[in-house]
């Protein structure tokens, strides 16, 4: 097996970097976290793996509830925010379809534009999203809708229509 | 303030005789302390760390004593935030502040079109790699990890550079293919 020398791999170091991300820590740790980790390239990459890691953990709703609120303050700033839509792209095209419908809603998350308040990032996705599907307007969404939608939802209308079928079926021999 | 020539050039100098590499090192200070104010939560990181270098700048020029450049400013990064609070906080977002990524468009159809767009532009190794890594959920997450880290002889930390590396790259060609996107429309 190859290893990085010199990169943190412990569970106590990815944890204070969680927290640190989180800033759950005193401001003596803070800096003493920044004095090691903003300074040096190897442990630098270290941290913004542990922000794309914590990133990933928020989509898939693994987070506790004081880290969501946390994570919910501190992630708001149009690069951070833009890394979390791509890892919701990542992760649901990579083949966790379920994520990409889990996302916990950011209530919090309202932004401005040229002034006008535009509502939440993800709220306003999700009701653009739905306005297109009722508009029966775009084939191309309702298929990437359907490829994201989780085996367990495909499984379940899968035997509804095999029912439907079945019954249908029963009263066509019936009437005959 | 802005930032004179003057204190620009000295700064530059400071961090390396050669011009290039001395534009190198101001780009990399540059992302630490853009990610010392994202992580302290600022909305506008990416303008308070151009502040931070703009008053190390000044510092410079002034003849302060600086022996290593990064740590002095994130000292400086530090007094910047103390006051951001109030003045730099307050203002408005523009479109022009939002990464292509982040911005809510109807058409969001585009993003995942750049998406699989850049995916075929990786290598079948790094392409194969990194959807291997992010696939599954919990359980079947960890147990693809595994067997991806025995099948390329790579160590866990190992995979997770890799896997990171590849990650950044798909990321800024996402990026700028939106922007191409935005542009031509």
């Amino acid at each position: 097996m190859l290893e990085v020398p010199g990169l943190p791999d412990s569970e106590g170091e990815d944890k204070l970097l969680r927290r640190y991300l989180l800033r759950d820590l005193s401001d003596a740790e803070m800096a003493d976290v920044e004095g090691r980790y903003l300074v040096d390239d190897v442990l630098f990459e270290a941290l913004e793996i542990a922000e794309e890691q914590l990133i990933d953990s928020y989509l898939a709703g693994e987070l506790s509830a004081r880290e969501n609120q946390q994570f919910e303050r501190l992630f708001r700033s149009p690069a951070r925010l833009a890394r979390i839509e791509f890892a919701r792209i990542l992760l649901g095209q990579a083949g966790s379809p379920g994520l990409y419908r889990n996302i916990p809603i950011r209530s919090e998350d309202v932004y401005v534009i040229d002034g006008s308040e535009t509502g939440s990032l993800f709220d306003q996705e999700e009701v653009i999203e739905e306005r297109a599907l009722h508009a029966g307007a775009q084939p191309g969404a309702i298929l990437r809708r359907w490829q994201r939608t989780s085996p367990f939802v495909k499984f379940l209308l899968a035997i509804a229509v095999l029912l439907l079928l079945l019954g249908a079926l029963l009263m066509a021999i019936r009437a005959t | 303030m802005g930032l004179t020539q003057e204190a620009l050039d000295k700064l530059l100098a400071k961090l390396d005789q050669d011009r290039d590499v001395a534009g190198q090192k101001y780009e990399l200070i540059r992302c630490r302390l853009v990610k010392f104010f994202e992580v302290r939560g600022c909305l506008f990181a990416e303008d308070l760390a151009d502040e931070a270098i703009n008053r190390t700048a000044r510092r410079i020029l002034e003849g302060a004593a600086v022996p290593d450049v990064l740590p002095y400013s994130i000292g400086v990064a530090r007094l910047v935030f103390k006051e951001s609070k109030d003045k730099f906080e307050r203002r408005v977002f523009r479109p022009e502040d939002w990464p292509a990524m982040a911005i809510p468009t109807p058409d969001r159809d585009h993003k995942f079109e750049c998406f699989e767009t850049c995916l075929e532009l990786l290598t079948p190794e790094d392409r194969e790699m990194i959807i291997t890594y992010y696939r599954g959920e919990r359980g079947t997450k960890i147990r693809n990890r595994k067997q991806l880290a025995d099948r390329t002889g790579l160590g866990e930390n190992a995979l997770r550079i890799r896997t990171h590396r590849i990650r950044v790259r798909l990321a800024q060609c996402v990026e700028s293919c939106l922007n191409q996107v935005n542009y031509t429309h």
